[in-house]
């Protein structure tokens, strides 16, 4: 039974809501700069809000603002003395650049607009601003989902997204993710329109329109032009509706891409660096057959565990109970999730599109950390598929759940998720950061 | 409204107090001994030094309370305040002398130290004697009658008595969540303003589990 639309917009709401409340308590007690690379992606678009003599001076300014914001002192470091002026002094902070310009050029424009006193201010109406973006997240997950799967398995689903420890870390972090992750879930709307047939031909502009703005966003954006290809690819071998509007379609998205693309390039100045820089991201830098068995369980571990929370740079983790919890969640819902896609021949398909994001995410995912850019598996990379992944768990949780305590689920469900945040912030936030 | 929902919001407003008693209760339990009705003084003078022992049961020991009191005529000459780690042998943490004065202008006194990072589990030694600069008067601490606290014991001329200091140790992991929000951190934000935030939090949260537990 799906619940009455007046009592489902009323949820939604209250989802909406609540998001927005934790996100004020996350604001007030995470301070500044605590977001992965956050120092790089700020000073380049409040940068760009300045005269070009004017925009390095800005990284000393954010130097400043970390140390007044305790950042050395969290990790129990001192601050580099004398403090440098510029970030390429500083060890694990890159300076970026613009070759993707879509968030610094909207942040930029945001900041034209609001017209901030200070550096400080500057970067609290960025921190809004990605509040915003994740909200408008959110509500795109739920159209997409409530699209494919229906009002019951939205609302369990943006219930998870809505009460996620780290995404809610992500909306609150400066940085370009918050942008990719509406982008992502903008795509997944989209993909549910063309599969569930509403307006095919306009969906599947709006989805290339909306991974091709991921594609300017981040370079891990480049996995949502895979995953919009391979849906229309999908949709129309399944459908057999491949008609000459249909190839006028893709052909007018094609070449608005490939403008777009060759646009950006001369935007940016210098189309060598800006070449050399989206090849990077493809370079193998290791033998693909160097990886093993045992690094692959480890990466499979950090994953799961750093999926549902850890705060800081990858720094502070929430006590082992805690961390077992999670990982039983997460486990439990995909484990469901695999058993209800086999079971159920109705559900099948349209599971199968959620499963299409969440392989194509983790499989670039899993090819990025092993081979071309090494780094810890975050769980922000798999936020540009956040509301497939919340969909999923959704399914396999209440699949898992024994029918003599299905009249109880619900509310069980809802608790459990609101234990886990409660005690996220009590267990991790608040002691590490209000001490 | 429905007779259902009549019901729930009192359950809920109820659920909401024994959180906020739950964010009021600290994480870590740190020694700690009130005096309580059943209490004594004992002066600080030439013959007569204080101490008691505890283990710690959180990293970061910063500070020790002890209740004070000033005795006729008035409080003169310095104190020794000194902290022992006795868990093997006794090694000397830090010591300062207190004006007479200054110890008894409060009713607890707070003696600070730089923060010890590995204190978790560790034996410690606080004493309390009069200074060799210059002689104390009018100085006394508040003791239990019993014991009170089952992780140490009160020292009295280096003789253990069947009572206890009255005192607390400080440390960051003795803190309830809402003291710390209270508190704040460096001013980014209002306190008032984290506390209704997460009073709307507990409102949206109860409004969500209210519809979606009609869902099916």
């Amino acid at each position: 039974m799906n619940p009455r639309p007046a009592a489902e917009s009323a949820l939604l709401a209250g989802l909406l809501a609540l998001f927005l409340c934790r996100a004020v308590v996350a604001v007030a007690v995470v301070p500044p700069w605590q977001g992965p690379d956050e120092p790089t992606h700020f000073a380049l678009a409040y940068g760009l809000t300045m005269p070009p003599e004017m925009q390095r001076p800005v990284q000393g300014g954010v130097l400043q603002s970390m140390v007044r914001h305790g950042w050395w002192a969290l990790y129990e470091d001192p601050p580099p003395d004398p403090l440098p002026q510029s970030f390429d002094r500083i060890n694990g902070i890159g300076e970026g650049t613009l070759a993707q310009p879509l968030y610094y050029g909207a942040a930029a424009a945001i900041l034209q607009l609001s017209r901030p006193a200070d550096l400080e201010r500057a970067y609290i109406h960025l921190r809004i601003l990605s509040i915003v973006l994740a909200i408008a997240t959110l509500a795109c997950g739920w159209a997409g989902t409530r699209r494919l799967l229906g009002a019951e398995i939205a609302a369990g689903a943006t219930v998870v997204a809505a009460l996620h420890p780290q995404f809610l870390l992500a909306a609150i972090s400066v940085n370009a993710d918050a942008l990719l992750n509406l982008c992502g879930a903008f795509v997944w709307w989209q993909a549910a329109r063309i599969v569930s047939g509403q307006r095919r031909d306009f969906a599947m502009v709006l989805m290339f329109v909306g991974a091709v703005a991921g594609l300017f966003t981040k370079r891990i954006g480049m996995v949502l032009i895979g995953i919009a290809l391979a849906v229309s690819v999908w949709s129309l071998w399944t459908t057999r509706a491949w008609t000459r509007r249909s190839a006028s379609v893709a052909a007018a998205t094609a070449i608005a891409g490939a403008a777009l693309l060759v646009a950006a390039a001369l935007f940016f100045g210098r189309p060598d660096i800006w070449g050399a820089f989206w090849l990077n991201a493809l370079t193998v830098r290791r033998p693909i057959e160097s990886a093993t068995l045992q690094e692959g369980f480890r990466f499979l571990r950090m994953t799961v565990d750093y999926f549902w929370l850890i705060g800081g740079w990858l720094r502070f983790q929430p006590p082992e109970a805690w961390i077992w919890i999670a990982r039983a969640v997460i486990l439990c819902g995909f484990g469901g999730a695999i058993v209800v896609t086999i079971e159920s021949r109705a559900d099948r398909r349209l599971l199968g599109l959620a499963w299409l994001f969440v392989g194509v995410q983790v499989a670039a995912m899993l090819y990025g950390v092993f081979w071309t850019i090494p780094s810890a598996p975050q769980a922000r990379y798999l936020f540009p598929v956040f509301a497939p992944i919340t969909a999923l768990l959704y399914v396999g949780l209440r699949r898992g759940s024994p029918a003599a305590f299905r009249p109880y689920w619900p509310a069980a469900f809802v608790l459990l998720l609101a234990a886990l945040d409660v005690t996220g912030f009590t267990t991790v936030h608040i002691p590490t950061y209000l001490r | 409204v429905t007779a259902p929902a009549r019901r729930w919001a009192p359950a809920w407003i109820a659920a909401g107090v024994v959180f906020v008693i739950a964010l009021r209760m600290p994480g870590v339990s740190l020694p700690a001994s009130s005096a309580g009705l059943r209490r004594f003084q004992i002066d600080i003078n030439s013959a007569t030094s204080v101490s008691q022992t505890f283990v710690m049961t959180a990293d970061g020991l910063e500070a020790i309370e002890v209740a004070t009191a000033g005795t006729p005529p008035t409080a003169t000459g310095n104190v020794r305040l000194e902290l022992y780690d006795v868990s093997d042998g006794a090694s000397f943490i830090h010591g300062t002398d207190v004006r007479a004065a200054d110890l008894v202008a409060a009713p607890v006194f707070r003696f600070e130290f730089q923060p010890i990072d590995d204190s978790a589990g560790q034996t410690y030694r606080f004493d309390l004697h009069p200074s060799e600069l210059s002689p104390v008067a009018g100085v006394a601490v508040w003791a239990t009658k019993g014991e009170r606290y089952r992780g140490g014991s009160m020292l009295i001329n280096d003789r253990e008595r069947w009572a206890d200091l009255a005192f607390a140790a400080v440390a960051p992991a003795g803190r309830s969540s809402w003291d710390r929000l209270r508190d704040g951190s460096d001013g980014a934000s209002p306190a008032a303003l984290t506390i209704v935030a997460f009073a709307g939090y507990w409102a949206a949260l109860g409004v969500v589990l209210r519809l979606f537990a009609g869902v099916r």
